[in-house]
């Protein structure tokens, strides 16, 4: 029962959050650059504008698609709070990830579909990773499920260390921060129009919106596994987290892609494997 | 008993029509009545069946005295002769080679080794494994061959220089199944590799079906490896007879203890004979070759039967080699072959070699899931059989109808295909969600498995893990780029659409109906769970507790991923949108942007092509790569088994 009123906050306060997140985010990016920057619920005022628009798509799937995007994006989220089996939370987020390239790709334009086709070499480079950090929280804390490895007796972070900094390298992609912004990125210095999200307009964009915050909440769940041992005050590290994406972010150019591949596959295996190891030393 | 004798007897008699009847309106009927017979038999013996744990068959009594082994022998005799005479007639030394000394072998085994006569109550058993195996060579097989009878048709219309053998190409497909049925239901080894050969000899014809060059090349690509699978089988028979002086199944799988290194040495042969059957590295080639064929034939061995005889033998000696170094080297030969079928398919862009390099991947992760051979492992592998099957099928069936509508096999030609061919498309797109997309059956079984990887605590584990990680992550990439073609979405000229009625009914029929199984397969799981994968796990491993909760969920998500796409339909219905022009880097666009004005004010075509990444995952560098790392794993295989 617990797990499902977890899971229900989720629904309802991972938007508020993510939208605050993202303002701040904003906010912290402009000063570092010297700017005032936008209001703090500027993000909010975006979405609400592209609500009021009409809906103008390209073509029929576009809208439908998006929608199943938002849905599986709030589902993984869900069942991962509510405290089902993590593995499978990671495969529904797949297929959330899944439904957003997708509707690129029924766009049939060029921008979208070179777009449609990074997301996926994006998505291919974060996923082992991500695999070999789910693997970790078993192998430290016995279990697949949020609340188990939360209360894990040893901190997390100390029997993982590698595999936290490579989930920091698997956020940043996830976040679309630079260096790893090749798909879509939420500045305004684009390569490829805006690449994913360069056919949608009005609601679909501004659903697009509504399920990166969700995602970006679901995302900082695993940051905050990591921490659990720490109760409350693991939210301290969480946002020390997030300060560092946006410090990555604004002292980074982009890369190529094939960069982006290939580097994060090779720290996905030289630091995962290295953990990995440790937790197979007989002890 | 009716309902055994009916399965093995129809596919036969089927065989036999094919050659009688001429191709034409009187065959089309036949082959529909076939097919459900077919079916019907399959789920009579099913339901007959399913309830006991192992049964053995007894063949009637008036069969007492006579002498079936010579039977057996004379048919062995009879393959080798048709092989041999034709491996002299296309003047292939190497098939010749091994075709005879295939033929000593089994002559040696059969006057030398062979403990006594074939006891004519233990011939023949069933379990559950057998049922699971029955349910996909009748049903499946079945869909298949019904769609052949229309695809032939059209197959000879569109290639008008390849030669109409159709008589012969049904009779080799009828016979495979009936050796497939043969091949799952025999217990005595001799028996079992009896029907090995058989599927070996119809994968030879089918393969060369087109008779030109290519095609004879590769089916003695096929036949040669076959064969020397075939080899090791046998010496596992004679190995066996030896030392525990007996061939039969069940009794290898229950002494365990007794095995010892010899024993351990002819588990190993039967699992090299597997491995070779289900195409795993090094020997993939055979079954890319394969592609040659018409697509029912691809189908044909993707699914139903052939790449899952091999599967269905190591999954029998699961058992005995799980925990076992024997069974690890298995594990990371299937582990390495899904790692390397992944990979391959991201740089492949023809649509019937990226599935196959996809069947060979799954097959790899069932290997793998063998060869570790605990309790959660085999429950996982033997769902991703069955959701292979039908997954496969549907998309070689649906590939090929594409393929002769479109006049190409390429990917890169399907653009658009949902406006063009939207029931086609619609199918093959289930077909690939069945493939890799969470709830469907192999999404859960991988998941499964990844998750049996990480509770084992040998090193063999964490080297699993890392094999399974990065190959799911390819895994995503190409089906994605694929699905993505198939939903590409403008409106076309009349010229462009093409009208989906010209298809056949059987081709039809047998597409909707495999679509239809993917789903409702997905829905049964749990129960298929119940009634046949969980009993068969629980005797050979005891009984265990399944996780309920994530069937649960599961069931939930294949509610929404059905569910949400239409909501999201009527969500457009209900609040109209607006179709806006889409955005082309303010080129001068015409047709909706089908075309477009070029710096040389001339029209040219839009087209949008998939990233391959062929640096990174080429076949041509990396085969040779993994390859060598598989043969390596090989000869462990048997050089461990043998210490």
């Amino acid at each position: 029962m617990n797990g499902i009123i977890a899971g229900i906050i989720y629904l309802i306060g991972a938007p508020i959050l993510g939208c605050l997140i993202t303002g701040l985010d904003r906010k912290i990016t402009a000063r570092m650059q010297r700017r005032k920057g936008p209001p703090l619920l500027q993000p909010f005022y975006d979405v609400v504008k592209l609500f009021q628009k009409r809906t103008v798509v390209t073509n029929s799937l576009q809208l439908p698609l998006m929608i199943c995007h938002l849905v599986f994006v709030m589902f993984s989220g869900f069942l991962f709070f509510e405290g089902t089996d993590i593995l499978l939370t990671l495969f529904v987020m797949t297929v959330a990830e899944l439904f957003l390239v997708l509707t690129a790709f029924s766009s049939s334009e060029p921008y979208s579909f070179i777009g449609a086709e990074r997301e996926l070499i994006m998505s291919m480079a974060y996923e082992p990773m991500i695999v070999l950090v789910l693997v970790g929280f078993f192998k430290a804390s016995g279990s697949f499920h949020f609340a188990d490895i939360a209360q894990s007796a040893t901190p997390v972070i100390l029997q993982m260390p590698l595999l936290f900094l490579g989930l920091i390298w698997a956020l940043t992609i996830k976040f679309r921060k630079s260096p790893f912004d090749i798909s879509l990125s939420p500045h305004a210095h684009q390569e490829l129009v805006r690449g994913t999200a360069s056919d949608f307009s009005g609601s679909v964009l501004g659903i697009m919106e509504i399920s990166e915050w969700y995602d970006k909440i679901f995302l900082m769940g695993f940051v905050y596994l990591f921490f659990g041992f720490m109760g409350w005050w693991a939210l301290v590290p969480v946002a020390l987290v997030y300060f560092l994406e946006i410090l990555i972010d604004n002292s980074s150019a982009r890369l190529s892609w094939q960069y982006a591949l290939k580097s994060s596959w090779i720290v996905a295996l030289v630091l995962g494997t290295l953990n990995l190891i440790y937790f197979y030393i007989p002890r | 008993m009716v309902s055994f004798y009916a399965l093995l007897l129809i596919p036969l008699v089927g065989a036999l029509l094919s050659l009688l009847i001429k191709q034409g309106k009187a065959w089309q009927v036949l082959g529909k009545l076939l097919a459900a017979c077919l079916v019907a038999a399959t789920i009579g013996f099913v339901v007959q069946h399913h309830a006991v744990g192992q049964e053995f068959i007894s063949l009637p009594s008036s069969l007492e005295g006579f002498p079936l082994d010579y039977v057996l022998l004379g048919g062995e005799l009879l393959l080798s002769l048709v092989l041999i005479v034709i491996s002299i007639k296309r003047k292939n030394i190497l098939a010749l080679l091994l075709v005879l000394t295939q033929t000593a072998l089994t002559v040696v085994n059969d006057f030398l080794y062979k403990p006594g006569e074939s006891d004519i109550t233990k011939i023949f058993v069933t379990d559950r494994l057998s049922l699971i195996m029955v349910l996909i060579v009748g049903i499946v097989g079945a869909l298949i061959s019904l769609y052949a009878v229309g695809y032939m048709g059209n197959y000879h219309h569109h290639n008008p220089q390849v030669k109409d053998r159709r008589k012969l190409f049904f009779f080799i497909l009828y016979l495979f199944l009936a050796a497939m049925f043969g091949l799952v239901l025999t217990d005595d080894l001799n028996w079992t590799h009896f029907f090995w050969e058989i599927t070996t000899f119809c994968s030879f014809f089918l393969i060369g079906y087109n008779q030109d060059e290519v095609s004879n090349k590769n089916a003695f690509t096929a036949l040669i490896l076959n064969v020397l699978g075939g080899l090791g089988f046998t010496a596992a028979i004679m190995i066996s007879e030896k030392v525990l002086g007996s061939a039969s199944m069940s009794f290898i799988v229950q002494s365990k203890a007794a095995l010892g290194s010899m024993g351990m040495l002819a588990v190993a042969l039967l699992c090299f004979a597997g491995i070779v059957k289900s195409a795993q590295m090094p020997f993939t080639v055979w079954l890319l070759g394969a592609m040659v064929a018409p697509t029912p034939v691809s189908a044909m061995l993707h699914s139903a039967t052939m790449v899952k005889a091999g599967v269905y033998l190591i999954l029998r000696m699961a058992p005995l080699i799980g925990g076992t170094i024997t069974g690890d080297m298995v594990a990371l030969i299937g582990g390495l072959t899904f790692l390397g079928g992944s990979f391959f398919a991201c740089s492949t862009s023809g649509s019937k070699r990226l599935l196959g390099y996809s069947t060979v991947a799954n097959l790899g992760l069932i290997i793998a899931c063998a060869g570790i051979g605990t309790y959660a492992t085999i429950w996982a592998a033997l769902f991703l059989m069955i959701f292979h099957a039908i997954a496969k099928s549907l998309l070689f069936l649906t590939v090929g109808v594409a393929g002769y509508q479109l006049n190409s096999l390429e990917i890169e030609d399907m653009d658009y295909l949902i406006v063009r061919m939207p029931l086609t498309a619609m199918l093959m797109l289930i077909g690939i969600c069945g493939m890799f997309i969470a709830p469907f059956g192999m999404l859960i079984s991988k998941w499964a498995a990844l998750e049996a990887f990480i509770q084992l605590s040998g090193a063999v584990g964490p080297i699993l893990i890392l094999l399974l990680a990065f190959g799911s992550a390819a895994t995503m990439f190409f089906w994605a780029k694929w699905m993505g073609k198939l939903l590409m979405v403008n409106l076309l000229p009349k010229n462009k659409l093409i009208n989906e009625r010209s298809m056949s009914f059987d081709e039809m029929g047998s597409m909707i109906l495999l679509g239809a199984l993917t789903v409702v397969v997905c829905v049964l799981f749990p129960l298929l769970s119940r009634v046949l994968v969980q009993p068969f796990t629980d005797l050979c491993f005891g009984p265990h507790e399944l996780n309920s909760g994530n069937l649960i969920i599961t069931s939930i998500m294949i509610g929404m991923i059905v569910v949400v796409p239409f909501l999201g339909l009527l969500i457009q219905k209900v609040a109209p949108v607006l179709m806006g022009k889409r955005y082309m880097g303010g080129a001068k666009t015409k047709d909706n942007g089908l075309t477009f004005e070029n710096a040389l004010k001339e029209t040219s075509d839009m087209k949008l092509d998939n990233y391959y990444l062929g640096w990174v995952f080429s076949d041509k560098k990396g085969f040779m790569v993994f390859s060598i790392i598989a043969i390596l794993l090989i000869l462990a295989l048997l050089g461990v088994s043998a210490l």
